[in-house]
């Protein structure tokens, strides 16, 4: 016989798992985006690193991918790089088969696993990494990280056969490859980035419709400039006609010249939300869980799932919710002793769209493991409410059918954990510019013009042959 | 007699299951087998030292074997001179060409069938060399290349990479996926005064990833 201190401890485990499995509390991302709206990214990677026992031991992936990120927005570029590396052994290593991987799950919710990152996020890693090496000048390495990029999505999208996934490629990730071969400088270097272009150009014109992330301007230019310098006639002839309006420069004739390669990442990447839906388990519902794998695997002996027929259910999917960016563009200014230039960014890759995109098309492999933890949930809830009837009856017994019947819908949360630090745009200013010694200028436009955000004035050298790259971050 | 309210331990079984599990969560294990080679233990499926060193050892053993170097001694009468150009990583690996080169390097100069010649600065010029070799390749910058460098030889070389996956359906399920990573170096030597190859050299890498879970 049990007394009622039991009955607290098990409230007190209830309570426990409902709570230690979220991620780490709104406060310490309310600190981290405190610094990092100062452009403090010292002071967030300091907030970030003291916060790494609230991450708990499910969220070691998000602590590391928080971590990778404010390391490279103060500049700690090498150690920001070695903390994604882990990241992404970590992601690996937990994605094996996210819809079987783990019974206790499918009894609490999907809080209770390892975080192992959405896809989209998968891929971030690699760029963001790319994006160190390049700051960095180490050309070949941030190549690597591209080339990566590309090896992720394929192996992602190997698990969408039963649906399409819309995030197959990565267009900016394939335009930075392009920019860092043509650093290389070489023959092979501008062949290849020719083919990263082209590739980049297709993948555009897909997101376009897909995200609504217009096809960016330079990248006629681009086309030009590569085709003209391989002695391609053809093919640039062909360009010729698609950009009638372009303006480019030969690369024979940039000798004595750099390029300032700006990326900015602008605001904060979509959160998660609870979605509640109640459902009633009909005979379909039930017949189309039973016969998945999943359940299957899982829940299959011993369970008779139909006895749950007629039953409401509560289910819990996961939804993105936008923080859309206030900036619409990001205005450049680079000044040397005797030149100055400027230039407006371009909006290269809308990770709120892809995330809530990418959310989408596997939903309802969440929308399976949601409805099956409910069923298995009624089942017990069932089975607990009728032992206790039989064995205690009475007050004790009705109490003890609502407790399991309370266990069951208060587990129910959908998975809202999600690389917090990520931005919600990227920007991309390409400036060809002499070599030599500049102060640079930044300012973040509203989407009507107005000033939103500013940096201090940043001293930059660049060296003829170069490209020079440089990563700004706004929280706006 | 005052009554206690309490539950038969068998009925509360459902909701400690419920919680219970919660506690412990997907186990997962990784395990790396390396093939072909039985000593080496690899954590990964990455490049690694191991491998930069058999793969120097194995391909400059290959090119010393072949017909040029002896043919090259009844013509000149004296030992080959072979620099070490640059390897391209091509491949999804960090991989620190620079060690490697320096591998092939280690093996040449060992090997006593050849003269080594390559100071650090003279690979860099080499280097730029080599970049404009590239661009435009005629006879007259290999000749001038070798006069300037003394080497009758250059090694170089490009790493690729690219990964395969098994997708057996029927125990995808319950051992997770098994993946093979290739490492593909391809190492040229080039007459420099001909500017022709003179040796050709391709290795493998086959390494072999699977991941399993410990499953309910």
């Amino acid at each position: 016989m049990l007394s009622i201190m039991h009955y607290v401890q098990i409230l007190q485990i209830v309570s426990l798992v409902v709570f230690s499995a979220c991620a780490p509390i709104a406060t310490h991302y309310a600190l981290v985006e405190q610094r990092l709206a100062t452009h403090d990214g010292m002071g967030a990677d300091a907030a970030i690193e003291k916060g790494e026992g609230g991450y708990g031991r499910n969220n070691r992936l998000l602590y590391l991918l928080d971590r990778g990120m404010t390391l490279s927005l103060s500049g700690q570029f090498e150690k920001s790089n070695q903390l994604l590396d882990q990241a992404a052994i970590t992601a690996d290593a937990l994605y094996t088969n996210s819809i079987t991987r783990s019974g206790a799950s499918l009894l609490i919710n999907d809080n209770v696993l390892p975080y192992s990152g959405e896809d989209f996020e998968r891929v971030m890693i690699h760029l963001i990494s790319a994006l160190n090496y390049a700051q960095q000048g180490q050309i070949s390495d941030a190549l690597v990280e591209c080339r990566r990029v590309d090896t992720k999505l394929n192996s992602i999208n190997d698990d969408y056969k039963e649906k399409k996934n819309a995030y197959k490629e990565d267009a900016f990730a394939r335009y930075l490859s392009a920019i860092l071969y043509e650093a290389q400088g070489d023959g092979e270097g501008i062949n290849n980035a020719f083919i990263a272009y082209r590739k980049s150009f297709e993948i555009y014109s897909d997101w376009a419709t897909a995200y609504g992330t217009p096809i960016p301007r330079m990248i006629g230019a681009d086309l030009l400039r590569t085709t003209d310098a391989l002695g391609m006639r053809e093919e640039h002839e062909a360009y010729t006609k698609q950009f009638p309006k372009t303006t480019w420069t030969k690369i024979s004739n940039q000798k004595g010249q750099g390029e300032l390669i700006i990326v900015s990442f602008n605001g904060r990447s979509p959160q998660k939300e609870n979605l509640f839906f109640d459902i009633s388990l009909d005979r379909n519902i039930i017949n189309s869980i039973v016969s998945t794998a999943i359940w299957q695997n899982h829940a299959g002996s011993g369970n008779i799932p139909f006895s749950t027929i007629g039953q409401l259910v509560r289910i819990a999917l996961p939804t993105y919710i936008p923080q859309k960016s206030n900036v619409g563009q990001v205005s450049v200014g680079v000044a040397g002793t005797a030149v100055s230039f400027s230039s407006q960014s371009v909006l290269m890759e809308d990770i709120t769209a892809i995330a809530q995109r990418n959310l989408e098309d596997r939903i309802n492999r969440v929308r399976i493991k949601a409805i099956t933890r409910a069923t298995i949930k009624a089942i017990a809830v069932r089975n607990t409410s009728k032992k206790a009837e039989k064995e205690v009856g009475g007050m004790g017994g009705l109490l003890l059918g609502k407790l399991a019947e309370a266990a069951a819908a208060t587990t129910e949360v959908a998975d809202l954990r999600s690389w917090r630090t990520l931005p919600d745009e990227i920007h991309l200013t390409r400036m060809v510019i002499p070599e030599g010694h500049y102060q640079v200028t930044s300012q973040f436009l509203g989407r009507h013009g107005e000033n939103i955000d500013a940096l201090l004035p940043q001293q930059v050298s660049v060296k003829a042959g170069e490209k020079r790259f440089i990563v700004m971050r706004t929280i706006h | 007699m005052r009554k206690q309210i309490g539950f038969g331990r068998n009925a509360v079984c459902g909701i400690l299951f419920l919680c219970g599990l919660a506690l412990t969560s997907g186990c997962a294990s990784t395990s790396v087998a390396r093939l072909d080679t039985e000593q080496a233990v690899d954590l990964s499926t990455r490049w690694n030292d191991t491998d930069s060193r058999q793969t120097a050892a194995e391909m400059v053993k290959e090119a010393l074997g072949r017909p040029w170097v002896d043919n090259f001694q009844k013509k000149h009468g004296k030992e080959p001179t072979v620099i070490v150009g640059t390897v391209l990583n091509k491949s999804h690996d960090h991989i620190p060409t620079e060690t490697f080169t320096k591998d092939l390097e280690r093996e040449l100069t060992n090997s006593g069938r050849v003269t080594f010649v390559a100071s650090k600065s003279e690979r860099e010029e080499v280097r730029e060399e080599r970049l404009e070799q590239q661009t435009n390749a005629s006879e007259e910058t290999a000749k001038r290349l070798s006069q300037e460098t003394g080497a009758d030889y250059m090694l170089k070389g490009v790493i690729n990479s690219f990964e395969e996956e098994a997708t057996n359906s029927a125990v995808l399920s319950r051992t997770g996926k098994e993946q093979y990573k290739y490492f593909e170096v391809t190492l040229e030597l080039i007459d420099m005064e001909k500017n022709t190859k003179v040796w050709f050299g391709d290795k493998k890498i086959k390494k072999l990833m699977t991941r399993k879970k410990f499953g309910f």
